[in-house]
């Protein structure tokens, strides 16, 4: 049940933008690809942690595959953005190295590897306590993100403000789930 | 249907371009079984043909973007921040008794209303690059004439250096103003030899039409070897004056915007990259070039300064 709905929710974000981009409304399909996945991806983010502060939402959502959703969502992102730049390795990794808001995308991004190869039950068997340890990388992952779209707007904060206060009460209720 | 039908572009056609302009109108005139007398009085105004003459000199063979491309994809705050919002919101810029007072240190102040915009200076069309700080591009056959003709008009005296623009100021009405987002009126400046340099032009319209008040109507400044925020739009003051003059995004943030802000890869923004543009309706970014391609033109303008300090 709880798997049907996420996928549902998963196909909707997908096919919305779609719509969107044939409507012929979006003038510059690839720049409105890169937003929408970087926000897609927030949002999932959020939804993650929201699913593990409130147990009954675990009816309706599956809180492993929402955080898979999430880096397929901030994977997208990447690659669009590789892609507009015809994968020049070198050009890559200028801008990589010199411009901030890059590096810290580039950090955020890799710090989920870990987390999505160990989405597995043998890993949360094998790896036991530290598995948990390991998982509390997204708050980490999500204040890079933060950090990583704060760099890049020029007037209008208002997302980056609803993103903010979204996480800090997340991140402040996060005694309330201990068992 | 009525949507289908517009989103297949066809770059150049006329009718097509006024009623993707006018289609929420026509469709509601349609409604209202008045078709006939809703679009005649639209045509008076809003897609007036102009008159003018195609120059060669100065133009790009490049392709220009399309109609629908120039006119949903713009930064104009004053009609709101995001990219649409100015096509969305552009009935709320009120442009009916525009005048453009030119003043400052000249010998013969001016003052022209909306009519004399579109007539009283001989227009020409000029295909220009158009790159945004923000790393796009476009190209746009703007309609306008050399900003050199109000200078010889006016008679600037010797101690003129500079120029100053001004924008409209409406908080009533105009929804962007309602926030201070910018410090409102939006202001820009040229240094007075940029401002007389023939690639620097006042349109007044594009694709051979009135400029739609989403690109900054009844009359906007064109530097196109600068990055756009220095195309100030819907201009109502120009003032020739001895100091540099305020520009509202390096007031705004001055380690980040420039006076000069020439279009230049080798200078990044402190936060992002100004090496490579996404050109719209492409999918690859192409690499930005120094004065923005126009450097031959205006590059003498900047030969004893560093462009990194100054820029």
């Amino acid at each position: 049940m709880n798997r049907i709905i996420t996928f549902s929710l998963f196909s909707v974000s997908l096919i919305a933008p779609i719509i969107f981009l044939y409507s012929s409304f979006v003038v510059s399909p690839l720049e409105y690809l890169i937003h929408y996945t970087g926000h897609s991806g927030l949002v999932a983010l959020a939804l993650v942690l929201l699913c593990s502060r409130l147990n009954t939402l675990n009816k309706y959502f599956d809180r492993k595959y929402i955080g898979l959703i999430a880096f397929i969502f901030i994977s997208i992102h990447v690659l669009v953005y590789f892609y507009e730049l015809d994968f020049d390795i070198k050009y890559l990794i200028l801008e990589a190295t010199s411009l901030l808001y890059l590096t810290i995308g580039y950090i955020a991004y890799i710090l989920f590897l870990p987390l999505v190869f160990t989405s597995n039950e043998a890993s949360k068997v094998y790896l036991k306590s530290y598995w948990f340890l390991l998982h509390k990388l997204i708050y980490i992952i999500i204040i890079l993100s933060l950090v990583h779209y704060y760099l890049i707007i020029k007037v209008d904060a208002i997302w980056l403000w609803v993103y903010t206060i979204t996480f800090t009460i997340l991140f402040m209720s996060i005694k309330k789930y201990k068992k | 249907m009525i949507n289908k039908k517009y989103s297949i572009e066809s770059e150049n056609n006329i009718t097509d371009e006024y009623l993707f302009l006018n289609r929420r109108k026509i469709i509601k005139g349609a409604l209202a079984s008045s078709v006939l007398i809703n679009s005649s009085s639209l045509l008076s105004n809003e897609s007036k043909n102009l008159p003018f003459t195609k120059d060669l000199d100065y133009s790009t063979n490049e392709k220009t973007n399309s109609f629908k491309q120039i006119t949903s994809y713009n930064n104009f705050y004053e009609l709101g921040v995001g990219k649409r919002d100015p096509m969305l919101n552009s009935s709320k810029l009120q442009t009916s008794n525009w005048k453009v007072r030119v003043d400052g240190l000249v010998e013969n102040p001016i003052t022209l209303d909306l009519n004399d915009l579109t007539s009283k200076y001989s227009l020409e069309e000029r295909i220009y690059r158009l790159r945004c700080v923000e790393a796009w591009s476009m190209v746009v056959p703007w309609i306008g004439f050399e900003m050199n003709k109000i200078i010889k008009e006016v008679k600037p005296l010797s101690k003129a250096k500079y120029v100053s623009f001004e924008s409209i100021l409406d908080t009533v009405n105009l929804p962007g103003q309602k926030r201070k987002t910018l410090n409102w009126p939006y202001k820009e400046g040229l240094r007075i030899d940029e401002a007389a340099n023939p690639l620097t032009i006042l349109s007044v319209g594009l694709y051979g039409r009135v400029l739609p008040n989403q690109n900054g109507s009844p009359i906007r400044l064109i530097v196109p070897w600068k990055y756009g925020f220095k195309s100030i739009k819907s201009i109502v003051k120009i003032s020739f004056v001895e100091q540099e003059p305020i520009s509202t995004w390096n007031e705004e943030s001055p380690n980040e915007y420039g006076f000069y802000s020439n279009v230049n890869p080798n200078v990044d923004h402190p936060r992002w990259s100004q090496k490579k543009e996404r050109r719209i309706g492409e999918f690859k970014k192409r690499d930005t070039e120094i004065f923005n391609g126009y450097a031959k033109y205006v590059s003498n303008l900047y030969s004893d300064m560093d462009l990194k300090k100054f820029f």
